[in-house]
């Protein structure tokens, strides 16, 4: 009998487990099953200014979650799913931190309103949405829309940012593990010192769009991500650029 | 289309601040223009390089940014009140705030503005969008 994958048990018992399911003691002895998974990611989240223990904890709550949302019928192992929700719990628990720091609640409320449309409208339209077109498919009012993209463009953490179609490896380590003929080019080097500043991916964005003329599209097919996270990258990364250099 | 304005115009002071307030505008006309986000965002970018490309450049009291638009595209210049000869120089067509306003639009081109102000002009081709 084969074991489940993220378990050290048999499939079967496992399977058997999520039938008994909503029975208490089914749904404990899967949180502890799996707890090593919830605190693998927590190690993976640390290092970012927040206890481990609050990662573990907020790991452990997005395990739960996970307990109780699987569907065994769907055919996908439950490690997988787990996993999914777990960093997406994380996720969540920076974004809150970051933002609690300097926006007002309402407008982190908004926010979230205004980036979920954002990504549908940007599906459906094959093309970035207006100020305009935000506020009506929201039923917002433009001037809310404009906040909510400035609060955005604030606390986009992009290390933490979307994942790409496994949800263990972020976006960044794949754009990391690409070719790096582009940081041997001394001529690009030397127009901006502060460039070798930045991180790797950063200057392979700036590298594609800037010296190789590339366009958001084009990069976003190349990277495998979605054409509003190149937008942010690129905008990130010019923003520390004129910081590191110390200008504005 | 026919409410919207043919152009927009702001004089600031020529410090990095004011560039800050420069770019905030650029954005919230971009937004006010009917144009999409992404495009937004490189319009505010480049505002900022191509001031700060000005503020490195010319000893100028003053910028003034004027933005415009018509069916197809949208016409930015940034203007700095002040001294600067020659006007372009090589060390700024070769910069990396140049580099990077040419990235992010369609044209651009160094200027004097009425035969004078050393001025960057650019224009970004719009996507059609219908309301």
């Amino acid at each position: 009998m084969s074991r489940a994958a993220g378990s050290s048990r048999p499939e079967e018992e496992i399977a058997e487990l999520f039938r008994r399911l909503p029975d208490p003691a089914a749904r404990e002895d899967l949180a502890k099953e799996f707890l090593p998974l919830a605190e693998y990611f927590a190690r993976r989240f640390s290092g970012r200014g927040e206890p481990v223990d609050d990662l573990t904890q907020t790991a452990s709550l997005g395990l739960l979650n996970a307990i109780d949302r699987f569907d065994p019928e769907r055919g996908v192992p439950f490690s997988t799913y787990a996993a999914a929700t777990i960093v997406g719990e994380l996720k969540r628990h920076f974004r809150d931190r970051g933002w609690a720091l300097r926006v007002p609640r309402n407008v982190q409320e908004t926010a979230i309103l205004v980036n979920r449309t954002v990504s549908a409208m940007w599906q459906d339209l094959g093309r970035a949405p207006t100020v305009a077109e935000i506020a009506s498919a929201a039923d917002i009012g433009e001037d809310d829309v404009l906040q909510a993209l400035d609060a955005l463009q604030a606390y986009t953490t992009d290390s933490l940012d979307a994942p790409t179609g496994d949800a263990t490896s972020t976006a960044a380590e794949s754009i990391g593990s690409e070719d790096r003929s582009f940081e041997v080019s001394e001529e690009w080097l030397s127009l901006a010192p502060a460039l070798r500043d930045l991180s790797e991916r950063e200057r392979k964005i700036l590298y594609l769009r800037f010296f190789e003329g590339r366009t958001q599209t084009e990069i976003a097919d190349e990277l495998g991500i979605s054409q509003m996270h190149v937008s942010r990258l690129v905008s990130q990364s010019l923003e520390k650029l004129r910081e590191k250099a110390g200008g504005v | 289309m026919t409410d919207l304005p043919t152009a927009v115009s702001v004089d600031v002071p020529a410090t990095p601040g004011f560039v800050q307030v420069l770019r905030n505008i650029a954005a919230g006309v971009a937004a006010r223009l009917d144009i999409p986000i992404d495009q937004i965002e490189e319009v505010r970018l480049a505002v900022t390089e191509a001031a700060s490309l000005l503020l490195d450049e010319v000893d100028a009291t003053s910028l003034r940014m004027t933005i415009g638009r018509d069916e197809e595209t949208l016409d930015v210049r940034l203007s700095a009140e002040g001294h600067a000869d020659p006007w372009p120089s090589d060390r700024a067509l070769a910069s990396w705030p140049w580099l990077v306003v040419k990235g992010l639009t369609d044209e651009i081109r160094a200027e004097r503005h009425d035969g004078q102000s050393p001025s960057i002009r650019f224009t970004k081709r719009l996507e059609r969008v219908r309301r």
